[in-house]
């Protein structure tokens, strides 16, 4: 997912201020310009510390950092010059300057520019909020969309794909500043209303649903001639199944796809061939085309056979595709090459390597409910469409309207609507006049945006915001008749409801959203792994360290479990290729459950997880800074400013001349640097003991080809078939053996003075602050359900929410109902 | 402008009133501004979905001098509107089949589960042309996927009707399709002004912030606007009338050299026309496994590209591979008898890219593309050689093409600037 690169930004963000630090910086100038009135008006007090402590470097001429503070503008109704300000006072207030070399000003008169400066800013911000109120509107973000019109329309299509990808902001697609409006997401808007009103509209009889089972054999007339010669090493011909030794051709035999779009049940059954329980890839979508298919699960066969039962939404000739995995090497190349090499006498036949024997596929659909489907019927009642009139028209678009925009509409909203489909009713039949009012609906900016005027949120308000929070979707009926009845607001009814809400299956929208971007699970794939530095990773991996972590956080969730969780905890959701990569025993299957971890296990908690640990690195090296500032940006909630232009990154050296921390350690030298390396160098170096795929390392692996120091890697899931081709007994994983480099040094020192050596008293120290995890967690919740970051004057909010839940041992549950009963939730 | 410009030969001429209403969907984006006084470049993609026999396509020998190979000699007549060139690929392209997904787009890792595809070339291009043709762009395809990607990944439905095709080029829409279309647009509008109307009043109860942001909104309903008024005036434009017949039957599917054929003359026919600027075209793997009908041979496409260096095969395949050639030339040979202005040839104008998404087919190896650029305003009659050890990315050539094209572009995709070698005339 790209974010976008966000303008400064319009609200007073003390997040933004600090976030843009660098830009703020190159602001001065551009503000210092003729302000020199200006800077006369700054409070005495102000102007008194400034002048001592400051202006020596800061000044018009010298302008350390491109910051020329005698000339800032006090116009702090600005928003450039409130956030330069913001700024300075939390460097002064951190102690960061003047700096220590410096000498400084006396406390008193250090704590009364403080005083004075957070005085006159938090008072601006809070006019700015009562007059503008402090959340932005903003529209509906792209899964939203999906889901609104999931739940409105009762359409089962994904839309998603037709619609532009949505800018993110403090790290959420879900700031308003961010989700910007462009021709293009119009004109998908008004497509995509188009054909989610034709998907949900039965004009014709109900479609034919059968249940058919197809024997799965060798079929010459399926395959094709041409096609079994080619590739029959790929195919074993039994009686009663056919065995499958790769992801070629992955085609229920004698099943063509849907014949209509809609959901259909899928019953595999299968059994390993070989011996051993073999994994399979279950995916769903276009036979051919691997970018329009999708995983829809991982399952395993015993030998004894099983029934996987999967039910999924198919577009018309969509099919199932099930296919084993880690047969026989990865890449297709290394597959058919190692198969054919051996071809002389080689007979798929009566091969013993793993495979997957499908012995029959049952395919029953398309499953609906009742005919027409529930969606034309909510949408349409007992009209029908044959003969209905205008006054039909008025009823169903009385009844959709307050649905679609999610509150009560005025008559003349309504009557807006219905001259909408007078007017198309001229020249067209009565459905397809409906459709143009229906669609102008879906396209209306009070479908499209999320938005309420400054002050309290009105019930209707209140109830979107607590469904886009928890569903990424619309209210239901329930929530809003309790906001029509005005009964949302009482505290006791709103706790209720969001109790409800996370009980639904609908909450798995906020895991999914939260998680994937708070922990950016969401990039998982943004990198591949080098194949040569790291074998062992593969598709399996990849997709149980996302489910691993989405499960943690449902535990948590679930149980109201302590934030401090996500540092350390002493269990570990895995399935038994996490505990093979983890070095875990005893868990075996695809399946995810909770797993005890051993005393001072390295596993609990996210910055442990193979997830994390991929995504904050690149695929080949991982990077103590770029994890550092990660951990300081998502879990303590320190944003930490962009390196000064023109300071070029430090890369580790894969070939293993010099290390990283010698690099680092140049760097840190330099006393502008060391202002925040100090922070954010600690936790990338407790890190460096975890390699790019979460691998716990000793030492660096290397690309070097120097074998002598290198070690064996074992790639759980990769069947060797070329050794077993060649000598039966010698069953086993593929092994490869990688060159190591250096050592690696986990060791560092946080900013309080206090050192670790290794992760695991690093992971200590942090535990001993837990309000400060609480802390950080609030302000992403606060982020993400608002749609607008912290802002200056929210901190006592914020340090409400925090107080509380420290009462209730900061779990996590207690903690979304502190932020949902704040200020700052029930207000715009 | 259109019909001034163009010097069409005889077959072509323009009729009277007939109308074409472009889909919804086809409604392009921002107008282009065009320097009127030059005839436009064009850009035609056409990728070989089972590869193409390297030793029998690639000259042993470098630079203006080299020798012609088997394959080159049947387009050897245009040898000078043509460059060569090897040790090129797209970096970390994926393996075999699925990277004719990323062929235009460079995305890495087509095939693999988490694959997601991005923008391709033509696409980018096309947000260029905006509605100075009355279509942006034609993805065609010999028989199922094609090589269009939108900007979010999407693959853009490929026609391959011929007849179909033909009908949406050139041949005047029923009263009913064209009221229908006509209602279309009209519905559009309705849509349009009733946002219109509620965005204004909004504005009047909004804090400032949040009007800034439905300004946003405010501007796309414009911008829409826009393109609803471009779909219309080519509505009322007459189509192009050709007189060549409107084609038949398409080919079998084994057939591929037959259908290329047939799909290579309705290009020919577009470009000409100046019905769009941009096509791209995927002769892909899903003919593969019938048997050509092609004298000498006797397995399907798909098996002979896996030949596994055996000779009955490879012997089997260059006759295959060298028909399709044949057919190339054809297509090379009409393009450059077509004038675009006294001396100007339409090869001259069009950028040809010919190849394929993978360097070995039998090995699935998507390294060391055959890749073939003709025409369009380039020196040729070259072999640009790179190393076949470490390539140049594909996206090179593409940011040279998009240049060419009219397109300020910085790399495309993983490329890391323009190809060297590759002079524009």
């Amino acid at each position: 997912m790209q974010s976008v690169r966000t303008p400064l930004p319009k609200k007073f963000s003390l997040q933004g201020a600090l976030r843009f630090t660098c830009m703020a910086l190159v602001f001065f100038r551009s503000l210092s310009f003729g302000f020199n009135a200006l800077a006369s008006d700054i409070p005495a007090v102000i102007r008194e510390f400034a002048k001592q402590a400051c202006y020596d470097c800061h000044n018009a001429d010298t302008q350390e950092g491109d910051l020329n503070l005698e000339e800032l503008s006090f116009e702090v109704e600005d928003a450039k010059a409130f956030s330069a300000w913001a700024k300075v006072k939390q460097r002064v207030q951190d102690g960061e300057m003047p700096p220590q070399s410096e000498d400084r000003p006396a406390a008193e008169i250090t704590n009364a520019f403080l005083t004075a400066l957070d005085t006159k800013l938090y008072d601006t911000d809070k006019h700015h909020q009562s007059i503008e109120g402090r959340a932005l509107a903003r529209r509906l973000n792209r899964d939203e969309y999906q889901n609104t019109l999931r739940d409105l329309l009762r359409v089962l299509k994904d839309y998603r794909p037709g619609l532009p990808e949505d800018g993110r902001s403090l790290g959420f697609d879900k700031v308003g500043s961010a989700l910007s409006v462009s021709a293009e997401h119009l004109q998908s808007y008004m497509l995509t209303a188009r054909d989610a009103l034709n998907e949900v509209i039965a004009t014709g009889p109900a479609p034919d649903s059968k249940l058919v089972r197809y024997q799965q054999r060798w079929d010459v007339k399926h395959f094709g001639k041409d096609f079994y010669s080619r590739f029959a090493w790929s195919f074993g011909d039994q009686p009663d199944a056919l065995v499958r030794f790769g992801d070629f051709v992955e085609r229920i035999v004698g099943y063509r796809g849907a014949p209509v779009a809609g959901m259909y049940r899928f019953r595999v059954k299968a059994r390993a061939w070989g011996g051993e329980t073999v994994k399979a890839r279950i995916k769903a979508g276009d036979e051919r085309n691997s970018n329009t298919s999708w995983v829809v699960t991982y399952a395993e066969f015993p030998p004894e056979g099983k029934v996987v039962e999967v039910t999924t939404y198919l577009r018309k000739k969509d099919t199932l595709r099930v296919s084993p995995i880690g047969i026989a090497g990865t890449g297709t190349q290394h597959r058919v090459e190692q198969m054919l090499k051996v071809k002389a006498g080689f007979d798929a036949n009566t091969y013993q390597g793993p495979g997957l024997a499908m012995e029959w596929v049952e395919v029953e659909g398309p499953l609906y409910e009742s005919w027409p489907p529930p969606g034309h019927q909510r949408l349409f009642g007992e009209v029908n469409l044959d003969i209905a009139t205008h006054a039909d028209a008025e009823r169903v678009l009385r009844e959709f309207l307050p649905r679609a925009f999610r509150r009560a509409l005025t008559q003349d909203e309504v009557v807006h609507y219905v001259n909408i489909y007078d007017r198309a009713a001229k020249d067209s039949n009565f459905l397809a006049a409906i459709k143009v009012a229906l669609q102008a609906a879906l396209c209306s900016p009070y479908f499209l945006y999320l938005n309420a005027p400054p002050g309290a949120l009105d019930d209707f308000a209140l109830a979107s915001r607590l469904s886009y929070f928890l569903w990424s979707s619309a209210p239901d009926d329930e929530l809003t008749s309790l906001a029509a009845n005005g009964q949302l607001r009482q505290p006791e009814i709103l706790r209720e409801q969001t109790e409800r809400l996370l009980k639904d299956p609908k909450a798995a929208a906020f895991n999914e959203s939260f998680t994937g971007q708070w922990l950016d699970l969401r990039k998982i794939n943004a990198t591949t792994p080098d194949d040569r530095l790291y074998p062992e990773w593969d598709e399996l991996l990849e997709w149980s360290c996302v489910q691993e972590t989405r499960s943690f956080f449902d535990e948590v969730l679930l149980n109201d479990l302590s934030v401090t969780n996500f540092m350390q905890s002493d269990f570990a959701i895995l399935n038994e290729r996490l505990a093979q990569h983890y070095g875990i025993p005893d868990v075996k299957g695809v399946a995810l459950r909770k797993v005890k971890l051993p005393t001072d296990s390295v596993r609990g908690g996210v910055l442990g997880q193979a997830s994390v640990l991929k995504v904050t690195a690149n695929g080949t090296t991982s990077s103590p800074v770029l994890r550092g500032v990660w951990v300081q940006e998502h879990l303590l909630g320190k944003p930490v400013p962009a390196p000064p232009p023109g300071v070029p990154a430090v890369e580790p050296d894969i070939r293993g001349a010099t290390s990283i921390r010698e690099q680092l350690d140049k760097h840190r030298s330099d006393d502008n640097c060391a202002v925040c390396h100090a922070k954010i160098d600690p936790p990338g170096f407790a890190l460096e003991s975890f390699d790019v795929i979460g691998g716990w390392r000793e030492s660096y692996r290397s690309a070097g080809n120097d074998m002598q120091n290198s070690i064996q890697v074992v790639r759980p899931l990769t069947f060797d078939a070329r050794t077993f081709l060649r000598d039966p007994a010698l069953r086993g994983p593929l092994k490869s053996r990688v060159a190591q480099g250096q050592i690696v040094d986990a060791s560092g020192q946080l900013p309080s003075g206090e050192s670790f050596t290794n992760y695991l008293e690093f992971r200590r120290a942090l535990l001993a602050e837990p309000e400060q995890l609480a802390r950080a967690l609030t302000q992403h919740l606060i982020t993400y359900a608002t749609g607008t970051g912290p802002q200056y004057s929210d901190r006592e909010s914020i340090d409400q929410i925090v107080a509380r839940s420290r009462n209730q041992a900061y779990g996590l549950r207690s903690l979304i109902h502190e932020v949902i009963q704040s200020p700052i939730f029930l207000n715009k | 402008m259109l019909h001034k410009t163009i010097h069409r030969r005889a077959l072509l001429r323009v009729t009277g009133v007939s109308l074409f209403l472009p889909l919804f969907e086809s409604l392009s984006p921002a107008v282009a501004t065009e320097n009127q006084s030059q005839s436009p470049r064009r850009m035609l993609f056409i990728c070989r979905g089972l590869g193409l026999h390297g030793p029998d396509f690639f000259p042993q020998q470098t630079g203006r001098d080299y020798e012609l190979t088997p394959y080159l000699k049947e387009i050897a007549a245009y040898r000078n509107q043509f460059t060569i060139i090897s040790g090129i690929s797209h970096p970390n392209a994926g393996s075999g089949h699925a990277a004719e997904l990323s062929w235009l787009t460079g995305a890495p890792h087509a095939g693999s589960p988490s694959f997601k595809n991005s923008v391709s070339v033509d696409q980018l291009a096309a947000e260029h042309v905006g509605s100075a043709t009355r279509y942006p762009f034609l993805s065609l395809t010999t028989h199922n996927s094609g090589l269009s990607t939108t900007r979010n990944g999407v693959q853009v439905p490929p026609e391959k009707d011929p007849a179909a095709i033909f009908r949406k080029l050139f041949v005047t829409g029923t009263p009913q399709e064209i009221r229908s279309q006509e209602h279309r647009l009209r519905q559009g509008r309705s849509i349009l002004d009733s946002i219109r109307s509620e965005l204004s009043q909004l504005e009047g109860t909004l804090p400032a912030a949040d009007r800034q942001l439905l300004e946003q909104y405010t501007t796309a309903v414009r911008d829409v606007e826009q393109r609803l008024h471009n779909a219309e005036s080519w509505m009322e434009k007459p189509k192009p009338r050709v007189d060549a017949d409107p084609p038949t039957e398409f080919p079998p599917s084994e057939d591929i050299v037959g259908r290329s054929a047939m799909l290579y003359d309705l290009m020919v026919l577009a470009l000409q026309t100046d019905s769009t600027r941009l096509i791209t075209l995927l002769m892909d793997q899903a003919g593969g496994n019938g048997v050509p009908p092609i004298e000498g041979v006797s397995e399907g496409r798909h098996g002979l590209s896996h030949h596994g260096m055996d000779e009955a095969k490879l012997a089997q395949l260059r006759r295959v591979e060298i028909a399709e050639l044949k057919a190339f030339a054809g297509l090379l040979e009409k393009l450059k008898s077509a004038t675009e202005a006294p001396g100007q040839s339409l090869l001259g104008q069009t950028m040809v890219l010919y190849g394929s998404n993978m360097g070995n087919a039998s090995s699935h190896d998507t390294r060391n593309l055959p890749i073939l650029l003709a025409g369009g305003g380039f020196k040729h009659g070259q072999h640009l050689a790179f190393d076949r050890q470490r390539n140049v990315p594909l996206s090179n050539l593409f940011t040279s093409m998009l240049q060419r094209f009219g397109v300020e572009v910085d790399p495309f995709s993983s490329g890391a600037g323009t190809l060297n070698g590759l002079e524009e005339v």
